[in-house]
């Protein structure tokens, strides 16, 4: 079985930490690397600044916050889509907000799942974990 | 005869020659044996030859050589003694030949001989002419009457006998050609009387009046009747009258209707202060009236069409006179627009003058106009309130667009506000909560019961907090977007609403009554959320009643219609009212009625912003009525335009 990553863009600690908490909660095994604001993730992915020596592979999935300081979500989406080869990878979004326009500028910009992080934690747990066994276990990274 | 001493012939003493020197015919005297010896002086105007040359045998050679022998028979009836006659023609002073009768009778003496012969000799010829020339000057004369429908009448003075012709029978509507004792009073119309008959004759006897003659139908008609006095009377007056008539009733009628329409023409132009002012277009020659002179302030009534321009105030010349120029190449009828100008008065104001041209053209169109009729007016006034307008308008313009800057950066900011409410406040919240569940999750099981109420405690107002949020957000998206102009069917979302309220609680029993075809321009979106906020707070707050009922219906209103909500529910304290509309504050307590307090906050917003207004009135555990105006589609169309400008 080949090696699975997912990347977490998440500015918020405490998020960040029920997020992680989650993901082991819904029993998913693959390793998790956490970037903290939008430059971070795109110097991530493309292995660029801090992350030029990042071994070449790809994570499998990414959680990708809306709300991030220096680049957006939105920002870091459009090029992951933009370059052939990231084109492909699976990107869930997530924010606290309820808006609509976020959710269709989310899917308009190429985001597979968009899941809003409500104040329950529980349900998040659960789409969290639904989410992260789909894209992981049925699809095939390129 | 010729053996006779001819007579004296001129002796002035006879009388009988003198007399008959004077005939306006030709005579002649002769001898008793026929030897002429006088002829009067028609004779030698007749032959044209002097006196003496028509003596003795003169006036026999004036004869036709053609009627020579008639010579010898004269003789004889000269030997006759009788008086004789005889048809001759006779060489004229221009040599052609007249036919004349000559008539000859024997003058006898005291002893019965026959002293001299006296003849006459008329030319026949010429009295025919004369007589035919009557004649046919009679039927000019006739035509003439005729064609002209001139009657002619007579009247004797002083029993007023009246001869009329048919024609003049026919204008005065008489009922026969002659009237004895005519009465022209009775017939002329009172207010032309007395100036007819106060009318004096010229030298010649004649005067004309106009006035009008009632006829039997009741009808008065204009007559012209053309007077001639004859002779003259004992009392100063004619002994006759005679004269014409004419019937000028569809002149006098003409004449009215024009008069009547100058008069309206010059009140009409008084009225609108307007001056007017022709030309043609050839010589180029303007005769303006007072007030156009005036208007132009030129020196005097006629001008040339440079004199004119000159008036024009110098910045507005050469714009003027293209605009002209162009109005005149321009063929055909048109409306034509006004020329608008400046024109400096002598006390040095500038007034606005705009002058119209009105083109007509000559019979023969070759599409050039032949005149043209101007109208000029004082636009002084209406050019300042123009001016003002605009300026209002501009300035007008000017703080809209500053205000409706202010208000969309307010928005705006509330938008971002909004949106970073929803955003930081919901993360230490979702901490706070997050970790309360995994302490209790994780950590539950080694802590003492009294901890996990804690536990829940932050769980339930992190719950609160949140809903709070969502409140507020709700609040703000509630209003948010273009407003959109629907025809809404108020009874049917009121239906709707109701019917999902009763599913969701099915054990209520509530009676609602909904008024038909309650309908409104907004926006569907909005005031489906206002009606479900009025329609959710009737359904809760009746929740008490075992008979709840809720009604919805329309008041008439000036302008348009009150949309009423109203239950039976537990109502309110009107002393409380000012707080209905404000957000998150709540007349009931959360025991007795949960609730973020933020349902009747979003009905007056979208009630506003339609433009409408809302009012709730209750009474304690009586009930309550909320009421709401919608704009009328005109007034909704006009805030859109004004919300278009904001965004």
């Amino acid at each position: 079985m080949i090696k699975r990553t997912v990347l977490l863009v998440e500015d918020n600690p405490q998020d960040e930490l029920l997020i992680l908490r989650a993901l082991r909660k819904a029993n998913i095994s693959a390793a998790i690397d956490v970037v903290r604001d939008g430059q971070q993730a795109v110097d991530y992915l493309f292995r660029t600044g801090e992350y030029s020596q990042r071994a070449e592979e790809l994570p499998s999935l990414v959680l990708l916050d809306i709300n991030l300081p220096k680049l957006s979500g939105f920002d870091v989406l459009k090029r992951v889509r933009a370059e052939p080869n990231t084109q492909l990878l699976p990107v869930v979004m997530f924010t606290s907000s309820d808006e609509a326009n976020d959710r269709l500028r989310a899917y308009s910009t190429g985001a597979n799942s968009f899941v809003s992080k409500p104040l329950e934690f529980a349900e998040f747990i659960a789409s969290a974990g639904v989410l992260g066994a789909y894209w992981l276990s049925t699809n095939i990274p390129p | 005869m010729a053996n006779e001493t001819p007579p004296n012939a001129l002796s002035p003493a006879d009388s009988t020659q003198l007399s008959i020197d004077l005939l306006p015919t030709m005579a002649w005297t002769a001898t008793p044996t026929g030897y002429v010896d006088f002829v009067n002086r028609q004779c030698c105007v007749f032959t044209g030859l002097p006196r003496e040359s028509l003596l003795g045998v003169g006036m026999v050679e004036c004869m036709h050589p053609d009627d020579r022998a008639l010579r010898h028979k004269i003789r004889t009836r000269f030997a006759e003694l009788r008086p004789f006659e005889y048809d001759s023609r006779m060489r004229r002073h221009d040599g052609e030949y007249a036919r004349c009768l000559t008539r000859v009778a024997p003058i006898w003496d005291s002893a019965g001989n026959v002293s001299k012969w006296i003849g006459t000799t008329v030319d026949i010829e010429s009295i025919r002419r004369a007589t035919d020339e009557a004649k046919l000057q009679e039927e000019h004369l006739q035509l003439a009457l005729e064609s002209a429908d001139v009657g002619i009448w007579r009247l004797k003075l002083p029993d007023y006998d009246l001869t009329v012709d048919e024609r003049t029978r026919r204008h005065l509507d008489l009922d026969r050609n002659v009237i004895i004792g005519y009465k022209p009073q009775d017939i002329i119309h009172p207010q032309d009387f007395a100036k007819s008959a106060s009318q004096i004759p010229d030298a010649n006897g004649r005067f004309v009046t106009e006035h009008r003659v009632k006829h039997r139908d009741g009808t008065y008609r204009w007559q012209a009747i053309h007077w001639r006095g004859w002779g003259e009377g004992d009392d100063g007056m004619p002994s006759l009258i005679t004269g014409t008539s004419m019937d000028v009733t569809p002149r006098k009628e003409a004449e009215a209707e024009r008069d009547e329409l100058g008069r309206r023409y010059r009140i009409a132009l008084n009225a609108a202060e307007l001056g007017t002012w022709t030309s043609e277009v050839e010589g180029g020659v303007m005769h303006l009236d007072e007030r156009a002179r005036d208007h132009l302030n030129a020196a005097q009534t006629d001008v040339t069409f440079d004199q004119c321009l000159g008036c024009v105030h110098e910045p507005d010349r050469e714009r003027t006179y293209q605009e002209v120029r162009r109005q005149l190449s321009e063929s055909g009828l048109g409306n034509r627009a006004n020329i608008e100008f400046r024109v400096r008065r002598a006390d040095g104001e500038l007034r606005w003058i705009s002058s119209q041209l009105h083109l007509t053209f000559a019979e023969s169109d070759n599409g050039q106009a032949a005149r043209i009729i101007g109208v000029t007016r004082d636009i002084t006034e209406s050019k300042q309130a123009e001016e003002k307008v605009k300026r209002l308008n501009v300035d007008l313009e000017r703080r809209v667009q500053q205000r409706t800057a202010e208000l969309t950066a307010a928005n705006q900011e509330l938008e971002s506000f909004a949106y970073a409410v929803s955003h930081d406040l919901r993360a230490p919240l979702r901490a706070m909560w997050g970790f309360c569940d995994a302490l209790i999750e994780d950590y539950g099981h080694s802590l003492p019961p009294e901890a996990h109420g804690y536990l829940q405690q932050v769980i339930d107002g992190s719950r609160h907090l949140g809903e709070i949020i969502e409140g507020l957000l709700t609040l703000s998206r509630s209003t948010r977007g273009t407003l959109r102009r629907d025809s809404i069917d108020l009874s049917k979302i009121a239906e709707k609403a109701l019917r999902e309220l009763a599913l969701v609680e099915p054990d209520r029993r509530v009676t609602w009554s909904i008024e038909p075809g309650l309908r409104a321009q907004g926006d569907s979106r909005m005031i489906d959320a206002a009606m479900r906020n009025l329609l959710g707070n009737a359904w809760k707050y009746t929740a008490h009643r075992p008979n709840a009922i809720i009604r919805v219906y329309s008041e008439r209103i000036d302008g348009g219609s009150l949309f009423c909500v109203e239950d039976n529910g537990a109502g309110f304290s009107m002393e409380h009212a000012e707080k209905l509309f404000q957000p998150f504050q709540r007349l009931h307590r959360q025991d007795e009625f949960s609730g973020l307090g933020i349902g009747l906050a979003t009905v007056e917003r979208i009630i506003n912003r339609h433009g409408g207004k809302v009012s709730g009135a209750g009474v304690p555990d009586r009930g309550a009525v909320f009421r709401f105006t919608l704009p009328s589609p005109n007034e909704l169309a006009a805030n859109a335009i004004e919300q278009e400008r904001q965004t």
